[in-house]
Order: C-alpha cells, then structure tokens, then sequence
C-alpha cells in the first residue's frame, strides 16, 4: 500500500523532486499527492519533507533525514555472481553493470549514488547475500 | 498490507462476455491437500465442470487459469513462479505449464491467489487486475503486435507484471505460448484459448500486499538449506554456466539427441552447438526468472550485434540436429522470432521435422528439407499467421499425420509434440513420456536425468523404472504446486548426506534394485519445510509426497473423462521396439511392461483408469 500526505503539506515540491517513479504530483505551495499505483513505498518523499507531511500505510510519520546519511547499497563482489537481478529491478535506474578488468566480468555498480533513494528493492531481489546498506562514503 | 499464511486465498472468476468478476475461496484443507499453483489449478477447474469432455477448448466456455503460489513473493530460491491452466486446443486434455515471468509477484502482490478467465470478449481486450478488481480495457490498437512489442506499449510500471499473447496466439495456432517478460507458459497452447477470447494481455498492479512468513526462523533455516545446495550441486553448476545448453554434448555422447527428426541419435556435427560453444561465441551474460538462484537463463550477443535471449536445450534441439541444421546462429534467430510470435519452439520444431521427412518420403509437398535452413524463417511466419503452407502446419502432428500418413514417425505423446530427449538412449523417458498427463513432454519424470546424465540407472533396462517414474512424478507436481523451479530438484534429492556421501555404484545398486528403500533414504523435507514456514499449516514430507501424488492421479482422472484411453499411453512406432527386426535398427524401447507396472503402482487398472479404492484413498471420489 502506497505512502500519502497529509494536510501539513507546504507544497515545497522536494518530495515531487526526488520521487523515482513520478509518482507525486501537486503546484508549488499547494498540497502534494501520491499516486498510489505508482508509489513503490521508499519513503525518499518523507526523507527530504521540510514540515513531516508524509506518513506510511499504517500512519507513522516518515522522519526527515539529511541525504549524507541514507544509506545506499554495497555490493560485496566475491559474493556477488553478476546475475544482474539487482539492475533489472533498480526503480531509481541508478545500478549498471561495468565492465571490470580486475574481475574479468561484468559487475554491478552503483554508478549514481546521489539519486539512490535507499528503497532496498535490490537487497530483497539479490539472492546471493551480496548487497548490503550502508553510509555513503566518499 | 499482509498476505497472512502465504495464501490470500481469494481466487478471481473473470467473465469477458458480461465483463463482470467475481472471487471464490478454498477451506484450508484444500489448500494444503492441493498446495498451490498446478494443484489448486486442476482442482479450480475440475470443481468448475460436470462435464469436461463438452469443453470446446477454443469455445467461450473454457476456463483459461492463472494460480499463483504460496510462497510466491516471500524470496525464497527460484520462487517466483505461476501456474497456467487449460484445457490444450492441440491436446484436447488438460494442460498445465509454469513460467518464471514478472506476472506471478505481481499478480501475487496485488492480492489475488488465481486469476480464472472465462468467456469470450466481442472485441480485443485487456485485463488491468488490482487490488480493488478488475478493469477492462479496450486492446484494439494492440491486436497484431509481438510479445515484447505489446509488453512495451502497455506502459508497464516497475511494480507491474503481464501475460500477452502474440500473432500466433490472435491467429489460434494450437501450439501458441503466451509471454510474460522473456518467459514463456510454453506448452499446449495457452496462448491459442487465450487468442480465442480475444484477450490480448493481462496486467497486474502489484505490491500492494506483502507475503511474510509465519514462521519467520523456519524460514530462514530452509532458505538458507536450500541456497547452500543449489551453489554446492555440481548438476546446476554447469546449468549456470552455460544453460540447459549443457545437455547438448550429453546428449551427443549418451545418445539422445533428436537427429533429423529422430532417425538417429547422435552426431558428431552436434559438437557446433553445444552449451560451451554458445558460451564462447556470444559473451553470455544472465538473463534468469525474478528471485532465481540457479541461473540457468542467458542471453547473449549474436554476430549481427542484437543482445539475444540464448536459447534453451529444447530449442535447440528441435532447430538444431532435429531439422538437420548446425548452427547456432540462426537458431537463436529463430528462438527470437517464436518467441516475438508466440509459438511454443518444441512443437513448432516437431512438426517441422515430420513435414520435412514427410515431404522426403513423397506423402506431403512442401520445399522443407533436412540440412537446407534457407525457408524455415518464412514458414515461422506462415505458420503464426496461418497463411499458405503454415495453414497446414499450423495443425501439429499429430493431425497431419492422421490426414496425410506417416503416424508412425509424428513423433508426439497424446498429440503434444516430444522435446529433444530421444527414449531410445533413456527407456525410463520413453515411459515419462509415454504415461505424463499433458503429453509428450520431457518434464513428467525427466527420468533421461538419472539414466543418461547421472548414470544411476542403467538407460536400456526396464527394471525400477516404473518406481522411479511414479517418485519423480509426484516430486515434481509437488514442485509445481508449491511453486518453485523443477530444477531445484536436482539439489533437493542429491545433497542432502546419505546421497552426496554414498559411493556412485553403490547408489546406482539401491536405485536400480531396491528402489523402496532408495525412496525411504531420500530427504525432500526442504520442500515441506517452506510451504509450512510460509504458510504455517502442518506439511509433513510424506504429507508433500501424497499431495504430489493426489494432483497427478486427478489430473489423470480428469483426462479419463476428456477420452484418453491406456491405448494413449504410449510412444510413436519409432521409439518402440520392434522384436520382427530387433537386429537391423538401434533397439527400441521396451514400453508395455513399464507401463502396466506403472498403472499398478498408481492404482490404475488395465485400462489406465484410477480405481475407486485409489481415488477415496486420495479424497478425490
């Protein structure tokens, strides 16, 4: 079931901005809305959401957090078999697979770590253990 | 929103000629005696029909199923599958098929247990499903396009999943598939009942429910039993490196490749084709079902530059040797053009094959040969849209060799056309063959897998097979029921200690002679284990192994009353063997004995019927 919005809304347009799915419409500094066949449930909106507007299915509130710290996946290489499940299911599009020498295969890489929206959509997809979530680090 | 106990247990009955919809619900006890997918699909339909010999497949009455699983969406290994259920336009019985497409999660996850659409729609139409109902929605524009096209044109979104039929399917050919994703509800021709009610695609709307669990460290135990022997069996070892294309050389060395439409078994121009040359030559990359973690799908790059899904063993068999054709290139061609019209790539292959030694023997005119590739790319196309000598073709070969002769080299089982395993070089899949309940299809028992790639059983013999055959059996529905990849078998049966640490001869002397006790040392609770992890509802694994056994004797039951006779339940002339000229031809299968030990052990009379005792044994009288 999807997110939505309540009243609080400021019509700031951050949620509008980082949704992956364009699942949010709304003019600026009027009340945003979620399409609920869209959303994928990330709770990105609520991340970045300057008055706490958004709240999940069961009506919890989704905590603002500064972007350096949601986490993002990790991909342990030696686990990981480039079966490329976690790619195909990516909704924010920010997974790739490289070509890389030192493996001699191609891998998955997070090539657009800013635009990952942390919805874990590979961690549930990968079956081999091999992506975990952590900090960005730089 | 949760799926409580892995079922949601709401079944949706669409009707495309009113255009309304309705649900229905099982007791728990159905469900854990049926399991899932395949059992709940037969027991669906059964329960839908007094009389199942009046079902016009192709006719608004039939009822076209798709059932999902109890542990669809729980992430468990290779779980991502669905069900089809029919009654086949090519077979004229009950069909069932699985398929590893986006479809299931998101049919699953947006709250509906099956969908079971009945009717027949004035105009092309498209099912959207979601959690509220059903929407139908106008498909005229949609009409005549390709599997991947229409899949494009649809706007899937990433939480949505489609099944979609081709041209093949618009146009009935009795061997058309139906599509979701890159992969295929392949045998029997769904995708012709789906054509006849002229439904084109349908779309679920998914994750608006979550499956978890119930017993949530159960779960994970099982999970994590089950990974540790898919990465340690050396069987699927070689299916994730190069496909079920590894079969290709076994079946060149243990002699069970389909050679010219099975007038031999091997040849050494078979070497062109194998697994490992399709690994070489097109820089493979996976290309699998969702949730997999064997891997056995690919795709790959071809020399005209476009990324192509590699073709499976079947295929390649039936385009390779089959037509007399070695090269690989222009079979993954071809498996791209079935695949984009729709049209199930064994059987299309199969009659292919009988047209071609037809043609040869002087009963039927066409310009196919064996060994000349050049026309067989425009008669894919004639056959998906039924036009010049498609139109004939179209029909299978099972009734062109009934209207042009040449029965007894139409090599098919109860009118389904036979995959790329030749019985000759496996007796016990010559008897998988002859007795599954959808036809000749390789996947009943797959007994070619102990015979002539494991060497457990000795191929030319007709000892144990029937034990064996009736065991993997209801392994397998069981498999298909619950549902996950029939692969998983493999690791299922062979990893667990007593049969990874057992000596090879010693193994080969228990299956061979004493196959009870081979049976009573085997461990499958890993199968049990997840459905009652998931479900939280007792599954003990013998409760597994009669679930199994209750599914294939009710599909058999169901066929009895669609016609089938024991005079079915056997191979072309080809494969059987023939004590007049024993000496001047390989041996053929030695089919009756098996067959009747078979029926015994199934509780089916002489005649293949299921006996009373039998089906009140199973609850199904």
């Amino acid at each position: 079931m999807a997110f939505s919005i309540y009243d609080s809304c400021i019509g700031c347009g951050a949620c509008k901005k980082v949704c992956p799915v364009g699942a949010i419409t709304g003019k600026a500094k009027g009340i945003h809305l979620i399409d609920e066949r869209l959303c994928i449930e990330c709770g990105a909106c609520g991340r970045v959401c300057p008055s706490s507007a958004v709240h999940d299915f069961g009506g919890n509130i989704i905590k603002r957090i500064p972007r350096s710290e949601w986490l993002v996946p990790h991909i342990d290489i030696s686990s990981c078999v480039s079966c490329e499940n976690c790619v195909l299911v990516c909704p924010a599009k920010v997974l790739v697979m490289v070509d890389d020498e030192y493996h001699g295969r191609l891998i998955p890489a997070l090539a657009l770590p800013k635009s990952c929206v942390s919805c874990r959509w590979c961690v549930e997809n990968c079956q081999f253990d091999a992506i975990t979530m952590h900090k960005l680090v730089l | 929103m949760i799926i409580e106990k892995g079922f949601s247990n709401h079944y949706l009955y669409i009707d495309l000629t009113s255009r309304t919809w309705s649900v229905k619900r099982l007791t728990e006890k159905e469900l854990t005696d049926y399991i899932g997918g395949k059992g709940v699909g037969l027991k669906l339909f059964n329960d839908h029909f007094s009389d199942l010999a009046a079902i016009d497949p192709l006719g608004p009455e039939n009822l076209l199923g798709f059932i999902m699983s109890p542990i669809l969406a729980t992430g468990a290994p290779c779980s991502a599958r669905f069900d089809g259920v029919t009654k086949s336009p090519l077979t004229g019985i009950m069909v069932t098929a699985s398929c590893g497409g986006p479809f299931g999660y998101a049919c699953k996850t947006s709250g509906w247990d099956g969908v079971l659409i009945e009717g027949r729609s004035e105009e092309p139409v498209t099912l959207s499903i979601h959690y509220e109902g059903v929407d139908f929605l106008d498909a005229k524009d949609l009409w005549g396009l390709t599997t991947s096209k229409v899949q494009e044109e649809l706007g899937l979104g990433v939480k949505d999943g489609a099944v979609v039929i081709g041209p093949a399917g618009e146009n009935l050919v009795p061997y058309a598939n139906i599509c979701s994703g890159h992969r295929f509800l392949g045998r029997g021709g769904m995708g012709a009942v789906m054509g006849s009610k002229n439904l084109k695609a349908v779309v679920a709307r998914g994750r608006a429910y979550r499956v978890i669990p119930v017993k949530q460290r159960k779960f994970k135990s099982v999970v994590r039993r089950s990974k540790r022997y898919i990465e340690r069996n050396d069987f699927l070892k070689k299916y994730r490196a190069y496909g079920t294309n590894a079969n290709v050389r076994l079946s060149m060395t243990e002699k069970f490749a389909p050679v010219e439409n099975f007038q031999r078994q091997t040849d050494k121009q078979i070497e062109h084709i194998t697994g490992e040359r399709h690994k070489e030559r097109y820089r493979q990359r996976f290309s699998t079902c969702k949730h997999c973690s064997i891997l056995c799908g690919h795709k790959g790059y071809y020399p005209d530059g476009k990324l192509r899904q590699i073709p499976e063993y079947e295929t390649t068999g039936m385009f390779g040797p089959n037509i007399g054709n070695y090269n690989p290139d222009i079979i993954g061609q071809w498996n791209d053009q079935l695949n984009e019209l729709g049209l199930d790539t064994i059987s299309t292959g199969g009659t292919l094959a009988w047209a071609m030694e037809a043609t040869k023997e002087g009963i039927f005119t066409s310009d196919l040969r064996f060994g000349h590739p050049e026309n067989i790319t425009e008669t894919i196309d004639a056959i998906a849209t039924r036009s010049g000598i498609g139109e004939e073709l179209s029909k299978g070969s099972r009734v062109l060799s009934k209207t042009y002769g040449g029965e007894e080299f139409a090599c098919h089982v109860k009118g389904l056309e036979m995959a790329a395993y030749d019985p000759r070089g496996s007796w016990g899949q010559g008897l998988s063959y002859a007795v599954n309940n959808r036809g000749g299809c390789h996947l009943g028992s797959y007994l070619v897998g102990p015979e002539a790639m494991f060497h457990f059983l000795k191929p030319h013999t007709t000892k144990s097979k029937a034990q064996w055959a009736c065991f993997f059996e209801n392994i397998f529905t069981g498999i298909n029921s619950l549902q996950t990849c029939q692969f998983i078998a493999f690791s299922v049966l062979l990893e667990p200690p007593i049969p990874r640490l057992t000596p090879l001869p010693i193994l080969g002397f228990v299956m061979s002679h004493l196959p009870k006790l081979a049976i009573g040392l085997l461990d499958w609770s890993l199968l049990s284990g997840l459905f009652e992890a998931v479900t939280g509802l007792k599954m003990s694994q013998k409760d597994f192994y009669v679930a199994g056994e209750r599914i294939q004797v009710l599909e058999r039951w169901m066929n009895i009353r669609m016609g089938i006779t024991s005079a079915d339940d056997t191979l072309p002339k080809r494969f059987l063997r023939d004590t007049e000229h024993e000496e001047e031809k390989t041996p053929g299968v030695d089919l009756q004995p098996m067959v009747q030990e078979y029926y015994e052990l199934r509780g089916y009379d002489e005649e293949g019927i299921p006996k009373a005792s039998t089906l009140e044994r199973l609850g199904l009288s």
